[in-house]
């Protein structure tokens, strides 16, 4: 097939990508140079004041409690992760797959029914406290839900799964004779572990935390749910911005922030990726 | 008769082929040698119109095909993968290219059938290609191509996929094909033993460049260069630099016998393993000393790698197997005749 | 191994305990979380009879099979296309990466600017329109890797068996890639049935076009009413079945 008639088949698919998401996302951007006018529409009057409210106190509290909370979740995921997929690696070979699936399976239910079980576990009323109250190990239910802590627990279960496929396939892709040479030259296990084995697999989970970092920083959902709607994270800044202050011109400010954040650190992990293969 | 002219092609700044010039007879089985990246597989893709040249001319029997679409060429490929279509079985893999023609369905049976009988695969006619042995897929593969009764037949390296007991089967396999069929094979090839054996004729490539077209005897026996005499069987080669050392004993041992004829010449001299011999006979009219550094066993006959008394490097001696166990460091006299020496 | 297995043990716990505990509470008579009043099937029936349920039911099934038919279309004809190329193209690759990676609430809100500034009536459509910007790209990176996971000397051998562009298109490369399609499509369906940020901007005013994603979040935003439970069950059971289907036609399709 010749060229032209190759490039026929992206114009369809690039088009649609175009006209409905980089054609708004320009819009978006441009927008953030105008102000919110009186009634809540738009003033197309050009200047940066979107931008510098955007580093005033109250606003760049959110934005570095978003990349806080995000960082945590990443972390903790990685953290929490990483043994997972290492054991389930060292699962005999027939049972792997079915782990994998075992794994993934929850991550293929609804996001919103997830993170509403959440909200029922973590009640005061829910499970975890009615247990703990039960058990005797306290007296008062504990407040975890509508915190940080809740918000954290519920990214790091939404975004687990991916966490652990992506550090799977680092390590099964680990050269075993890499690890027998080790242990050869003398590497107790341990030794071999964070001499070998870690190193080799650190863009699985390089990839991993990003992925978990990206997803959490601009998420609505579980901040407004397991945070109980207070400005927890941008993600839900903009969503007030234009439901019900209003501002859209603000928001659209914030969106691309956020859109520069997220550029900033897929780029880092692909200079990361190229650094090490 | 397929006519090659001036073929050039060049993929950015890599020049794939430069210049190629071949006439191939029709019912020939030809074979493209040469070692990996020397373009005999670029020139197969441009035969069967997968790559278009930068300049020069395809003509198949008159009838200029350069530019001809794959699907309207008279040429037709076997793949190194053999690319069966995994979700068609045999039977279907094998008419796939005769539906494309028209032809009427009892016609398409009939030639199929035909085919399978000849290529020994029936009743493998309703098996899937990931069911099929690998010697199997390539008789579909195969049996695919030649149902179309194409005037020249594609071979991209069609052994190398197999082990090595079902690739000397294969091998007498296909030269019989070939013969039954009379149709006109090109075979590309890294492995010059494959092209030895099945070739009626080789074309010897190396960096984009045919070096040498003969016969595969001719081309054992009086190799070109020193690049086509290294790279066909096993070769024995001794530097002569007369510039370096003029009162060398073993430089002046190859001028006093005639083998080199200009003292002031920087030769390569070749000699094939087995045109060294351990005792005398009446053709043999040079000798040289050699000392033996290791002995290696094949089998039915020993190698002797030897040190020779005729320059730097090693020797690789043929010998029978009663001087398996000669010993380490001892020295023998070695006999030839000059002539079977080839100068570079 | 007692370790590993311990540790594995917990993990799969942490994951499937809310599951296990939203269904369970499903059948509970009380409707509380704190209190078990008995096994019963009473929110079930009250779901059944919640009209509300099956209008947002039937809005995201047309959302998401509309978008998933268009998708799937677009997505593999992009897919082949970039794949053919034989240079990568940095600025296509990355304008399919986009619509995976930018955050919901980033696209819902650009979407929402940009179909206000050309007046567009918002409505069921204009979910459908959005949803297919992320689809095709999902799509096209399912449809990518099963393109690249097969001997691609298999579309030249039909090439030069005779078969033109359109014949080898629809005899040997759809086939091979169907799988790829299907399980691109189903991806695309399950995503686009549970996608809300997106659907709740674009959905305009009014509750005509609410989808199931969107009544969910204002019954668990708004009150807790016990049918929810009910309901997650069901969309568990479903979500299940869609993948379990998915995986048994890629296994097929290996094994074929």
């Amino acid at each position: 097939m010749n060229t032209l008639k190759r490039n026929i088949l992206l114009i369809p698919g690039l088009a649609w990508i175009f006209i409905f998401l980089i054609l708004p996302c320009i819009l978006i951007i441009s927008l953030s140079f105008f102000e919110r006018g009186i009634y809540g529409g738009i003033d197309y009057n050009f200047n940066f004041e979107n931008y510098s409210r955007v580093v005033e106190f109250t606003y760049l509290k959110i934005l570095l409690n978003s990349s806080k909370i995000a960082f945590l979740s990443g972390f903790f995921a990685v953290l929490f992760g990483y043994p997972a997929a290492y054991f389930i690696y060292k699962a005999p070979a027939k049972y792997q797959i079915a782990l994998l699936f075992l794994v993934m399976l929850p991550f293929w239910s609804n996001y919103l029914i997830r993170t509403y079980a959440w909200m029922v576990l973590l009640n005061n009323q829910g499970l975890i406290n009615t247990i703990l109250i039960n058990l005797n190990i306290i007296k008062e239910p504990l407040n975890i839900l509508y915190t940080e802590f809740s918000v954290i627990i519920g990214l790091i279960y939404n975004y687990l799964p991916f966490v652990i496929l992506s550090i799977y396939s680092s390590v099964s892709k680990l050269d075993q004779n890499l690890i027998e040479a080790s242990k050869d030259l003398g590497g107790s296990s341990i030794k071999t572990f964070f001499l070998v084995t870690l190193p080799l697999t650190l863009p699985g989970v390089a990839a991993g935390f990003i992925f978990v970092f990206v997803l959490s920083i601009g998420n609505f959902i579980t901040p407004d749910l397991l945070g109980g709607g207070k400005f927890l994270m941008i993600g839900n800044l903009i969503y007030d911005q234009f439901l019900s202050a209003r501002d859209w011109p603000f928001g659209a400010s914030l969106s691309f922030v956020l859109i520069s954040i997220m550029l900033f650190l897929l780029f880092l992990q692909s200079i990361f990726v190229r650094k090490i293969s | 008769m397929l006519r090659i002219s001036n073929i050039s092609k060049s993929f950015g700044v890599v020049k794939a082929l430069n210049n190629i010039n071949l006439e191939i007879d029709n019912g020939e089985f030809f074979s493209l040698l040469g070692p990996s990246g020397c373009g005999k597989t670029t020139l197969l893709r441009i035969i069967s119109g997968f790559e278009l040249p930068d300049n020069g001319e395809i003509i198949l029997n008159e009838q200029n095909i350069t530019n001809t679409k794959p699907y309207n060429r008279p040429t037709n490929l076997l793949f190194q993968s053999y690319a069966l279509f995994p979700h068609l079985n045999v039977m279907q893999n094998i008419s796939y290219g005769l539906q494309r023609e028209k032809i009427s369905k009892i016609e398409i049976d009939k030639r199929v059938n035909a085919i399978m009988e000849k290529t020994s695969l029936n009743g493998l006619q309703d098996r899937k290609p990931i069911e099929l042995s690998g010697g199997q897929m390539q008789r579909v593969a195969l049996a695919r191509c030649l149902v179309k009764e194409p005037k020249i037949l594609l071979l991209d390296e069609p052994l190398s996929a197999l082990d090595k007991s079902l690739k000397e089967k294969m091998k007498i396999e296909l030269k019989k094909i070939q013969k039954d069929f009379k149709t006109t094979f090109i075979m590309v090839t890294h492995d010059q033993d494959e092209a030895l054996v099945l070739a009626d004729k080789i074309a010897v490539m190396d960096n984009g460049e045919i070096i040498q077209v003969d016969t595969p005897k001719i081309l054992y026996s009086s190799p070109k260069n020193y690049f086509v005499a290294n790279f066909i069987g096993k070769m024995n080669f001794i530097e002569f630099n007369a510039s370096n050392n003029e009162t060398n004993t073993a430089n002046k041992k190859l001028l006093n016998s005639g083998i080199i004829k200009d003292k002031n010449s920087k030769n390569i001299l070749g000699i094939r393993p087995e045109d060294i011999y351990l005792t005398i006979n009446e053709t043999l009219n040079f000798e040289f000393e050699a000392e033996i550094i290791h002995v290696a066993y094949h089998g039915q006959e020993v190698e002797l790698i030897a040190k020779s008394d005729l320059g730097f490097g090693e020797i690789s001696i043929k010998a029978d197997k009663s001087f398996h166990n000669v010993e380490k460091n001892s020295k023998i006299s070695c006999f030839c005749n000059i002539n079977s020496f080839k100068i570079y | 191994m007692k370790f590993n297995k311990l540790y594995l043990l917990l993990l799969f716990c942490f994951l499937y305990m809310p599951i296990v505990v939203l269904i369970s509470l499903s059948f509970n008579k009380s409707g509380l979380p704190t209190a078990w009043g008995g096994f019963s099937f009473e929110w079930y029936v009250k779901l059944f009879q919640n009209e509300k349920i099956f209008k947002a039911l039937t809005n995201t099934l047309i959302v998401a099979t509309v978008s998933t038919l268009i998708a799937s279309t677009i997505g593999t004809l992009l897919a082949i296309g970039i794949e053919l190329k034989k240079v990568r193209n940095n600025i296509i690759e990355g304008t399919v990466f986009i619509p995976m990676i930018i955050p919901d609430i980033v696209m819902a809100i650009s979407l929402l600017s940009f179909f206000t500034l050309i007046q567009f009536t918002l409505g069921l459509h204009s979910i459908i329109i959005s949803h297919v910007v992320f689809n095709i790209a999902f799509v096209c990176a399912v449809v990518r890797t099963r393109f690249n996971h097969f001997d691609h000397s298999i579309i030249e051998a039909s090439y030069d068996l005779g078969g033109k562009n359109i014949v080898t298109f629809i005899k040997i490369t759809l086939p091979i890639i169907f799988p790829g399609v299907l399980a691109g499509s189903l991806l695309a369906f399950t995503l686009s049935v549970d996608e809300f940020i997106i659907a709740f901007f674009t959905a305009g005013a009014g509750s005509s076009s609410t989808t199931l994603p969107m009544l969910i979040y204002s019954m668990i935003r708004f009150g807790v009413t016990p049918e929810i439970n009910a309901l997650s069950t069901f969309i568990i059971l479903f979500s299940f079945i869609i993948l379990f289907t998915s995986l048994r036609l890629n296994k097929e399709s290996v094994i074929s």
